[in-house]
């Protein structure tokens, strides 16, 4: 494992050394990788998102300024490409979801379920894996950061591109669908 | 307060981004609000039970760095040479130099126009018709001669329009039943005039 500081690594992978852009790979891939799980929902589209947001970061490199965060950077990537991929894949649901419905087949989703019986903690994390992945790109965007990354509303704003207000506002609103859709586990899991 | 309010600063308050002034005001609203103490309640329970992206196996990670490696192996970082080539960091120095060579161009062309649309709209004073129309004022010959070339030369650019609508006039009888014996009179006198014949009598 490379040791020397981030910024060393970043100005020698600037010059175009792939050894140093490897050790900021391995400093960064845990965090970006849950990054784009959230944002895609599943392990297999996250980890061809993750290896096309490394390989836009190495080919994007020399445009990196030096003297800002590269962190921040990195998630920038990270989140307009999940942003294109969500926007792609919706488009291929909508029209498979037109060619199943002309073939007659029934696409509705578990419609069944119920709570009742259900009411550990475990099952509100499925739910919640659910609901996160049903929100808006841009709210599921802001609520990965700040509750998932931790990062605060300054931050996400400074990746996301938008003021902290507007982070502020996605949040409350992101709380609100998830509280709105959550409810029945939320008042079990209280109780 | 209204509970809406509320709701967004308590949103802002789990994330550390509620100003101590409102906390305060939003923990003041929370003890009379029983809706908002709920609301709070599923909102500390949403952010508890927001799940942590499962670790992977360490496997996992080789996996996907050595898959990284082999395709670095085949992408160059794009090179930002051929911008820095054409603007090396003086780009002001660059569309100010610009800029002059277009002044000068400009000034090049209007110092040495050549004589164009504008040198023909002034005629000296000899060559112009004011010699002639003060002739024409004296001699009717003259007068007559310079009428009719004017007329020839307006004609051949546009027809004269009162050409279409003379016809009509003059072919309705009731046009001329409706003037007065001395109107008649005048355009008779009018029309021998200028034709050499009588009009209608």
């Amino acid at each position: 494992m490379d040791e020397r500081p981030e910024d060393d690594l970043v100005e020698d992978a600037r010059r175009g050394s792939r050894e140093a852009f490897v050790a900021l790979v391995r400093l960064h891939e845990r965090r970006v990788y849950g990054l784009v799980f959230r944002m895609a929902g599943n392990h297999s589209d996250a980890d061809d998102l993750a290896q096309e947001i490394f390989l836009t970061a190495w080919r994007s490199i020399a445009s990196f300024r030096r003297g800002s965060s590269f962190y921040t950077w990195l998630y920038r990537i990270a989140v307009n490409t999940s942003l294109t991929f969500l926007r792609k894949r919706s488009r291929e649901k909508d029209r498979a979801e037109f060619h199943e419905n002309m073939a007659g087949i029934d696409t509705r989703r578990d419609a069944s379920f119920s709570p009742e019986g259900s009411s550990s903690r475990s099952e509100l994390r499925a739910r919640m894996d659910e609901a996160i992945a049903s929100l808006p790109g841009h709210f599921r965007a802001s609520f990965v950061l700040v509750v998932n990354q931790g990062l605060s509303h300054a931050e996400a704003a400074g990746i996301l591109g938008c003021s902290e207000n507007t982070v502020s506002w996605r949040m409350h609103k992101a709380r609100k669908i998830l509280q709105a859709r959550l409810k029945p586990y939320l008042g079990e899991v209280r109780s | 307060m209204r509970c809406e309010t509320i709701k967004k600063w308590l949103s802002d308050d789990l994330d550390g981004a509620l100003s101590p002034k409102r906390k305060a005001r939003l923990d003041a609203h929370n003890r009379e609000c029983r809706t908002c103490r709920g609301y709070r309640a599923d909102l500390t329970c949403l952010q508890a039970g927001a799940p942590p992206v499962e670790d992977r196996s360490p496997e996992c990670w080789a996996a996907f760095e050595r898959r990284i490696e082999s395709k670095l192996a085949f992408a160059e970082p794009v090179r930002e040479a051929s911008r820095a080539r054409l603007f090396p960091g003086r780009r002001w120095a660059w569309a100010a130099a610009g800029f002059l060579v277009m002044v000068a161009v400009g000034i090049y062309f209007a110092v040495n126009r050549p004589g164009g649309t504008l040198g023909t709209a002034w005629v000296p004073y000899e060559d112009s018709l004011a010699r002639l129309l003060q002739e024409a004022e004296v001699d009717p010959e003259v007068e007559n001669l310079v009428n009719r070339e004017l007329l020839a030369s307006i004609a051949a650019v546009a027809p004269d329009p009162e050409e279409d609508y003379a016809f009509p006039f003059a072919a309705d009888p009731l046009f001329w039943e409706g003037l007065s014996e001395e109107e008649l009179e005048y355009i008779a006198v009018e029309l021998e005039r200028e034709t050499g014949n009588g009009g209608p009598k």
